[in-house]
């Protein structure tokens, strides 16, 4: 019947607008927050079947952060729902090289395949934020100690 | 055909009768629509995009590459598969159902009936395919314009 080959889907604008559709729908995700004292607090979210993607939300204890990763190259999305986020972009946070952004309540960030970030909560409060990876996330490939540091090259930095 | 002022309509309405916008609400209730782009991710992962436009508005407008063409007057026959009248394909409620109409109103409708046939996770496209088409996701045909169907334009 169909030809699903026939279309070229845009995974990163997909999981932007699922991350949109999920903000306003606190309802679905909301009951899975879990705030620890330390730590990240992982939670899967349910998806209806026609949605193709993976989803999450996450709970930052203060001081709790993800070393440098990039996502198996899967398009995601990312939004900070609650507290504040630092993402440092392209080079280890240490090197004091590279860029850096605070992440707060409101737009969607897009992820693109090859998107490499550490990200932190160095607030003092805890933080909350929804992450989309579409199709799915099936990897994530943590680059800290990576000896080709210098010749990852991020989004935006080229 | 004279309308009525909607002040005048509505005073008339019987009890319990009510105004479309009121049916599209209900319709709406559970169904978890998708935004373009989600809609085309669906489809990738084996959902059937269905087109219900009338054959002059998909002429006009342009079509969906790889869509499931059932207009809207034979829809529930063609998707049951109880019903002898089916489409080829439809033996069962495993694939997800993903209506597109031109705007993304009577779609819901038809979304809502297919859930009532046993298609528990039928949706449909929000903005249809004018939202489809703005995306920037494939389209095929068409000669551009407001599409006209006779005798419709209210």
């Amino acid at each position: 019947m169909p030809s699903a080959t026939a279309i070229t889907v845009d995974h990163r604008r997909a999981a932007v607008e699922l991350a949109e559709q999920l903000v306003c729908a606190p309802e679905v995700w909301r009951p899975l927050v879990r705030y620890l004292a330390h730590g990240r607090a992982y939670a899967p979210i349910a998806l209806p079947a026609p949605v193709a993607a993976d989803a999450w939300v996450i709970t930052w204890a203060p001081g709790s952060g993800l070393p440098r990763h990039d996502h198996g190259g899967a398009a995601g999305a990312l939004v900070v729902v609650e507290g504040e986020l630092e993402e440092h972009l392209g080079r280890p946070a240490t090197s004091g090289i590279g860029r850096h952004r605070l992440l707060r309540p409101g737009p969607v960030v897009p992820l693109a395949p090859d998107h490499v970030h550490e990200v932190r909560n160095v607030g003092a409060e805890p933080a909350v934020s929804l992450h989309v990876y579409a199709p799915g996330l099936r990897t994530m490939r943590f680059l800290a100690d990576d000896p080709r540091d210098d010749v990852i090259v991020e989004d935006g930095a080229r | 055909m004279s309308r009525l002022p909607a002040t005048a309509a509505r005073s008339r309405a019987p009890v319990g009768g009510q105004g479309v916008d009121d049916l599209l609400v209900e319709a709406r209730v559970g169904l978890r629509r998708l935004p373009p782009h989600l809609a085309a991710l669906a489809v990738s992962a084996g959902a059937w995009l269905v087109d219900i436009r009338p054959e002059a508005q998909r002429r006009h407008e342009g079509e969906v590459p790889g869509a499931v063409i059932i207009e809207r007057n034979v829809l529930e026959w063609r998707l049951d598969p109880r019903h002898e009248a089916r489409l080829t394909g439809v033996e069962g409620y495993d694939t997800v159902l993903v209506v597109i109409c031109s705007e993304g109103y009577a779609s819901s409708f038809a979304a809502a009936s297919l859930r009532r046939l046993g298609h528990r996770s039928a949706t449909d496209v929000i903005g249809g395919f004018q939202a489809w088409r703005s995306a920037g996701l494939p389209t095929v045909g068409g000669v551009g314009g407001d599409a006209v169907v006779a005798g419709t334009l209210t």
